[in-house]
């Protein structure tokens, strides 16, 4: 039961912790602990939620704790830095593939990884992440910023990305 | 973050980027092989550890298993009693239907570890179905390829020194069959059903037993039946239990052996004819309908409308301040000639207790806002200054301070009859300027500053406490709250020196006054229901605790430490 859970939610889970973690080993041991996590509490699943969903939940918190050991946000070099460009422009993805905005993504600082990944993908708002991460809503807003200008920037020198326009995306 | 945290965090509340989410909602990348190597070894390590037993760990939950667990003994005992003698292998019709063949048809349903499973949850249903051609069946058609959990089982029996001789690869594998593996699965919402058997290449057979049959050895049978508890020691000394089959095995590995023949005789002479194997059961994953829009709207209602209840009791230090008001200096002139300080009334604090019970509602993620009811039993004592002369010519018995007479004078009833209480049979003082002027003992009574009484004083609110909370630390198992908010009290009675009672009805004490409160709690919540609460509390009285007009004042403050257990929902 145990192999049949992992074989049918680890590739989804691994491609979750491998948007978190920078390298490839990082995102492994994130998994492990995340599964040993899973069959530990799953009698703690309530039914309230896909199983999918509860999870990921358990892999996205075992992955910022993971960072957290790593590099405690307080002392993240870039996680208090205020964005030298907020930038405000839709960023366009015309038909990439996952595995090239990955390791976009695992390019990004740390800091502004996990707000990406919490706000952009996860869903998260920026008072839940600023609670998760312990951090201010601001920093949460510049960091999400600078993820997204440091991503478009990238974008454009792959000219994988038109000229950015000018609309207010962020919340 | 700690552990229990992180399966409660929130749900997400954000919209997130459409375009971002649609490319890696399906986004899939299998992880290498060495990570489930390590997440097994993982579990291997915490299956080891977890012989340690804590008590009361999740003893809820235990206790449930528990009473569980002994019907199921009750219960295996009673079957094992009423067992026929003359019927060594019992004979189950097999519950299975055809119609469970297309539900068997998944995935999860062939994988061995489940079969494993499935045969530790029930391992009766595997002896039962049982048969010389059925175990051949077995010992044919099982997966050839020997899972981890067989290789643990064969070492574990090693390890204890039992002496089972396996005649070949089929009868290792009927052992491993028989042997419930020691695994801490993850208890999941299953259904037990049986499975039909499988062909070495993990496909269905037919139900109809294998045409070439061969003959089994005894050995074979005797080392499933004695796991199985076929043989009549195990079943009528032993039952199996899950857990305990190893145990069972290895103690009883000489009497399978020693009763071998038998059970072979017994199993030769009795050919069950089983239309299918149905043996084996396996665990199906239920899977709820995914709404996820539904059951996160719900989850964070729930999240954020969490309530709990709570009771507590908190000793405390209570003080009334108690003071004689300024323009009450009339009683300085009852003082001694000799003596110009002022009348004073020290009042001290002592042990009170009170007791609450109080229900909260989580505003949000940090806020809270809670209320109940509660009764203050407080006491107090009061040093006051006695009367020397009219106080030697009343009985010893009779109340005769400054305290006391203030309080009589203070009441509504000695002011209605203030002549004839003060002048007969009050030894209070008359006030300057009142009717009780012409009172012959006014100023004769004389309170001796030097000579005081200790008075005590009972108090009795009901409050009513309406406090905001802050948590400092959100959602943790150990949480801190700064509360602070407001309390009602409602007067009661006071009893002082329990001979003299002031109520309502004297109308001295107001009946409701106000006190700020506020304090700091600490909350640990080892479970999702239970939490148990210790806080420090003060309250101070934003007004008098008298009414205008009399002569005393209070203005009570209240130190103390709340312990309380509180329940969420």
């Amino acid at each position: 039961m145990q192999r049949q859970l992992y074989e049918r939610f680890a590739g989804k889970l691994f491609v979750v912790s491998k948007r978190y973690t920078k390298d490839p080993n990082g995102a492994e041991d994130v998994l492990q602990d995340a599964f040993v996590k899973i069959y530990r509490y799953i009698d703690q699943f309530r039914f309230d939620c896909p199983l999918e969903a509860w999870l990921k939940r358990i892999v996205i918190n075992t992955a910022l704790k993971y960072l957290r050991t790593q590099q405690p946000w307080d002392q993240a070099t870039d996680i208090d830095e205020v964005a030298p460009l907020i930038s405000q422009e839709d960023l366009s993805l015309p038909t990439l593939n996952y595995q090239y905005l990955l390791a976009l993504i695992q390019e990004l600082p740390p800091g502004c990884r996990a707000v990406f990944n919490l706000f952009a993908i996860e869903g998260y708002s920026h008072p839940e992440i600023a609670e998760m991460l312990e951090i201010s809503e601001g920093t949460s807003k510049s960091q999400y910023s600078r993820a997204r200008t440091l991503l478009q920037h990238k974008l454009q020198m792959d000219g994988r990305s038109p000229e950015p326009r000018s609309t207010e995306h962020q919340r | 973050m700690s552990e229990f945290n992180e399966h409660i965090n929130p749900i997400p509340h954000g919209q997130g980027d459409p375009n971002w989410q649609r490319l890696f909602d399906e986004a899939s990348e299998m992880p290498p092989p060495r990570v489930w190597d390590a997440i097994e070894r993982d579990l291997d390590r915490e299956e080891e550890e977890q012989v340690i037993i804590v008590p009361f760990w999740g003893w809820y939950s235990t206790w449930r298993w528990s009473a569980a667990a002994a019907v199921a003994l009750m219960l295996l005992g009673w079957w094992s009693l009423n067992i026929p003698a003359a019927n060594p292998v019992s004979q189950v019709t097999p519950m299975a239907s055809k119609q469970t063949s297309s539900e068997i048809n998944s995935d999860l349903a062939r994988n061995q570890t489940n079969e494993s499973n499935a045969l530790s949850r029930k391992p009766t249903k595997a002896s039962q179905a049982i048969t010389p051609e059925n175990t051949d069946h077995l010992a044919q058609h099982r997966p050839i390829e020997p899972s981890k959990s067989t290789a643990r089982t064969s070492e574990r029996l090693a390890a204890n020194g039992s002496a089972v001789r396996l005649s070949g690869a089929d009868n290792r594998e009927q052992l491993s069959l028989a042997q419930p593996e020691l695994t801490s699965q993850p208890k999941v919402a299953s259904v037990l059903q049986p499975e039909p058997p499988m062909n070495s290449s993990n496909q269905y057979i037919d139900d109809k037993p294998a045409q070439n049959t061969k003959p089994v050895s005894g050995e074979a049978i005797a080392g499933v039946s004695s796991s199985q508890s076929v043989t009549p020691k195990t079943v009528s000394g032993q039952p199996s239990i899950d857990g305990q089959i190893p145990e069972i095995v290895s103690s009883d590995i000489a009497t399978a052996n020693a009763s071998s023949e038998m059970t072979v005789a017994n199993l030769a002479t009795r050919l069950v004819q089983l239309p299918a194997m149905h043996g084996t059961q396996r665990i199906v994953w239920f899977r709820p309908t995914e709404t996820p829009i539904a059951p996160a709207e719900l989850s964070a209602q729930k999240a954020g409308s969490e309530h709990w209840a709570s009771v507590s009791v908190m000793p405390s230090s209570y003080n009334p301040l108690v003071s004689l008001q300024q323009a009450t200096v009339m009683y300085s002139n009852a003082f001694a000639q000799n003596s110009t300080a002022n009348p004073t009334l020290k009042s001290q604090a002592d042990l009170s207790m009170a007791y609450q019970l109080s229900g909260g509602i989580q505003l949000s993620s940090r806020w809270s806002v809670e209320t109940g009811v509660g009764y203050l039993e407080a006491r107090s004592t009061v040093n006051s200054p006695v009367q020397t002369i009219v106080s030697s010519l009343f009985p010893s018995n009779r109340l005769s301070n400054l305290y006391a007479d203030a309080l009589n004078n203070s009441r509504v009833s000695d002011k209605q009859n203030s002549f004839l209480s003060n002048a007969s049979l009050s030894v209070t003082p008359g006030k300057l300027g009142s009717p009780s002027a012409s009172d012959p003992l006014i100023n004769t009574n004389l309170y001796d500053i030097g000579r005081s009484q200790v008075l005590s004083n009972d108090y009795t609110f009901v409050q009513v406490p309406v406090q905001l909370g802050y948590q400092i630390r959100p959602r943790k198992r150990l949480g801190f709250t700064v509360l602070g908010g407001f309390l009602t009290n409602l007067f009661i009675h006071n009893n002082v020196n329990n001979q003299l009672s002031i109520t309502n009805s004297d109308m001295v004490y107001r009946p409701v006054t106000l006190s700020a409160s506020t304090g700091l709690r600490f909350r640990y919540r080892p479970t999702r229901r239970w939490s148990a609460s210790m806080a420090g509390i003060f309250q101070q009285a934003l007004q008098r605790g008298t009414r205008a007009g009399t002569d005393l004042t209070t203005r009570p403050q209240t130190i103390g430490v709340s312990v309380g257990l509180d329940y969420h929902f």
